[in-house]
């Protein structure tokens, strides 16, 4: 029994994680990027403009 | 109603936007920081019967038109023609902004100089002879301080009364020109060229300056002492290396290290105790013990075992850059980056790689010319971004216990190295267009602000705690799943799962290089995923939990608990060569996107991938084979 509640568990923190990768990756965003402090310097992108 | 167009020039941060609001009753936004108009603004006013149209144009240090900013000025001060330029300086360092002026004096633009920032000037004892500043260059000169409602009353009077016809550039003025017209006649080769008229700019400014600035009573302030000592040209290398060893011997073994054998010891021996014990007390199946203990804690606890090394580095540079000394290395190491075809500008989005390579690939948007940016996005990735932290930091504590900062430290260099390699490589094959100069104001030395400097810290580190929560974890469990399991199902040996084929097939590349097990191999191809993951790789391959068991009186750090399997599987020169190919190889694939994205192209991510795999595979076959051959 615990180790379906434990295989559970890990599909829930799996798909969470699964979930929060597939976010970042449609929204353009970086784990390691730190926040807009880390990219103060950035001017505005020479192909696309924004 | 007579019309008059007047456009707004001069250095970032000398205070125009606030003439211009002043002057047009605008709300233009104003920062005491350079670079806050990033275009130009236009406002209107009547004055003395006359219908006035102010435009205020970006700061710019000089009028190359290679970043947008000085293509804004330069095109609309060129092909506008505008009535009036009025050319706003800082009068408290006038050396600098005078700069800007005689390019535009090169340029044939008729100038109005306005020595603004009186009052900041009036507090270091400078004083301006604006008659015989005026005269040495042959335009009316006006004294401002912007928010002093008279001064700029007066600046409107003359501006709206000066008629710019009266005025022509001085025999000074004309005989600089002339001489910038006789070098560029010279045919010299263009780095040199720009170099003698830089030279020949300073010059000319040096006897203006000479002829009217006079500076009473002040001595050198704190920030110019400093400079005298870290920014000199003989001590300032030497001093930075040391001063980045001194970071290194702080994270490696005087306060990051310490806490990280702590973690380690918690993770690797009471953590990992606890749950065995409690899973068995549940009776848990022996492969969901596997998967946890193995798969889970050796994967996520091995990275998170570094995470304090990680935090220690980015407080020391966060604090560095919080005294204003990082800005500094821009300039000290300009020289170097000169012989390799960049500037010191190029420095900064170099320095945030040794973050992460994301923020730094996107950060060489800030680079002037298209040969640096490119350049820059290219060799980024060789430096040790936090990610490789643990990789040199778990082989560098096995293979050399006395000597692990220096290890991480020579590693670190190397990776400095390579990328100078590599971009004077790119510079002279690929990239032959020619670099760009660089104007960088400096802040003042200061004491960082505790708090600035600790959520600095805390937004560089708490990605990589996300990291080990979501994608390190989900690979973890996809290297035990690979480790433990072929197509006959879930399986005993390793060395018959699917990760030890795809291993296999990888570590067929490295049989010179001294690393050529499966292990070895799955954590390249696992590392390109996330360069952490060789850490984790190593972690459930050579089995955390087990040798943990084993151990019964040993220090359970990193070291000792990895140590028999990692002790088998390399020496300790392919343990370097091992080190030095995670340092140089292929970018992980966020890094690989974002040099899609930055370039634009297909064929630069993977001539990325591919250029860096094979520096990495050449640089460390000749460490191992050299090594040997030294009988190492």
């Amino acid at each position: 029994m615990a180790t379906y509640i434990l295989g559970a568990v890990l599909g829930v923190a799996l798909i969470a994680a699964g979930r929060h990768i597939y976010r970042n990756f449609a929204d353009d965003k970086h784990d390691c990027c730190g926040t807009e402090s880390s990219c103060t310097s950035c001017t505005s992108c020479p192909h696309c403009g924004k | 109603m007579s019309s008059l167009a007047v456009a707004l020039t001069g250095n970032p941060n000398t205070g125009k936007s606030t003439i211009f609001n002043e002057l047009t009753g605008a709300r233009q936004k104003i920062g005491n920081w350079p670079g806050v108009t990033v275009d130009k603004k236009i406002g209107y006013l009547s004055h003395q019967g006359r219908h006035i149209s102010v435009v205020d144009l970006p700061g710019t240090y000089s009028v190359n038109a290679r970043s947008p900013e000085e293509k804004i000025v330069i095109d609309y001060l060129l092909n506008e023609k505008p009535d009036l330029v009025v050319d706003v300086l800082d009068s408290s360092n006038l050396e600098r902004n005078l700069y800007l002026t005689i390019q535009l004096l090169e340029q044939g633009v008729p100038l109005l100089l306005d020595l603004n920032m009186q009052d900041e000037a009036k507090r270091h004892g400078i004083r301006v002879d604006t008659e015989t500043l005026g005269a040495a260059l042959g335009m009316p000169v006006v004294e401002t301080t912007a928010r002093n409602h008279d001064s700029i009353r007066t600046l409107l009077d003359v501006f709206t009364s000066t008629v710019m016809d009266k005025y022509h550039p001085s025999e000074k003025v004309l005989a600089h020109i002339a001489r910038v017209e006789e070098l560029r006649r010279s045919g010299l080769s263009e780095a040199a060229l720009e170099e003698k008229i830089i030279e020949e700019r300073y010059a000319f400014i040096d006897s203006v300056v000479a002829e009217c600035v006079s500076v009473a009573g002040a001595s050198p302030d704190l920030t110019e002492k400093i400079d005298a000592v870290l920014a000199n040209g003989w001590t300032a290398l030497p001093l930075f290396l040391v001063m980045l060893y001194a970071v290194f011997q702080i994270t490696f073994e005087w306060i990051g290290q310490p806490m990280a054998d702590a973690l380690d010891d918690f993770i690797g021996g009471p953590l990992t105790d606890a749950v065995t014990e409690t899973l068995e007390s549940w009776e848990v199946a022996d492969w969901m013990q596997s998967l946890i203990v193995d798969g889970v804690i050796g994967g996520v606890g091995g990275v998170l075992t570094f995470v304090p090394l990680i935090f220690v580095l980015f407080f020391c540079l966060s604090f560095l850059d919080g005294t204003g000394y990082m800005a500094r290395v821009a300039f000290i190491t300009d020289p170097i980056m000169r012989r390799v075809g960049l500037t010191g500008k190029g420095i900064m989005p170099l320095m945030m790689g040794f973050g992460c390579a994301v923020p730094a690939i996107m950060g060489a948007r800030a680079l002037d010319s298209e040969k640096d940016r490119m350049t820059s996005i290219l060799v980024t990735p060789f430096l040790t971004c936090g990610a490789k932290l643990p990789i040199m930091a778990l082989f560098a504590a096995m293979f050399f216990p006395d000597n692990a900062a220096n290890v991480v430290f020579t590693m670190y260099i190397l990776g400095v190295v390579m990328a100078i390699v590599a971009a004077k490589l790119l510079g002279g094959t690929v990239f032959q267009e020619q670099g760009s100069t660089f104007l960088l104001e400096l802040p003042p030395y200061r004491l960082p602000d505790a708090k600035t400097v600790l959520l600095e810290t805390w937004d560089k580190g708490k990605g990589y705690l996300i990291k080990a929560g979501t994608i390190i974890f989900a690979m973890s469990v996809l290297i035990w799943f690979l480790s433990n399991f072929n197509f006959s199902g879930m399986t005993e040996e390793m060395n018959e799962s699917f990760l030890a084929a795809l291993g296999t097939g990888m570590s067929k590349l490295f049989i010179f290089h001294g690393f050529d097990t499966w292990e070895a191999g799955a954590a390249v191809i696992t590392g390109i995923l996330a360069k952490e993951s060789v850490v984790s790789t190593m972690g459930i391959l050579y089995g955390v939990g087990e040798i943990s068991a084993e151990a019964e009186d040993a220090v359970e750090t990193a070291a000792t608990l990895m140590q028999s399997g990692m002790a088998n599987a390399f020496t300790t020169m392919s343990a370097v060569a091992f080190m030095v190919f995670s340092q140089l190889y292929t970018p992980c694939v966020t890094a690989l996107g974002t040099i899609k994205k930055e370039t634009g192209s297909w064929k630069w991510m993977g001539f990325s991938a591919a250029y860096m795999f094979a520096i990495a595979w050449v640089v460390s076959l000749l460490v191992y084979q050299g090594g040997r051959l030294m009988g190492f």
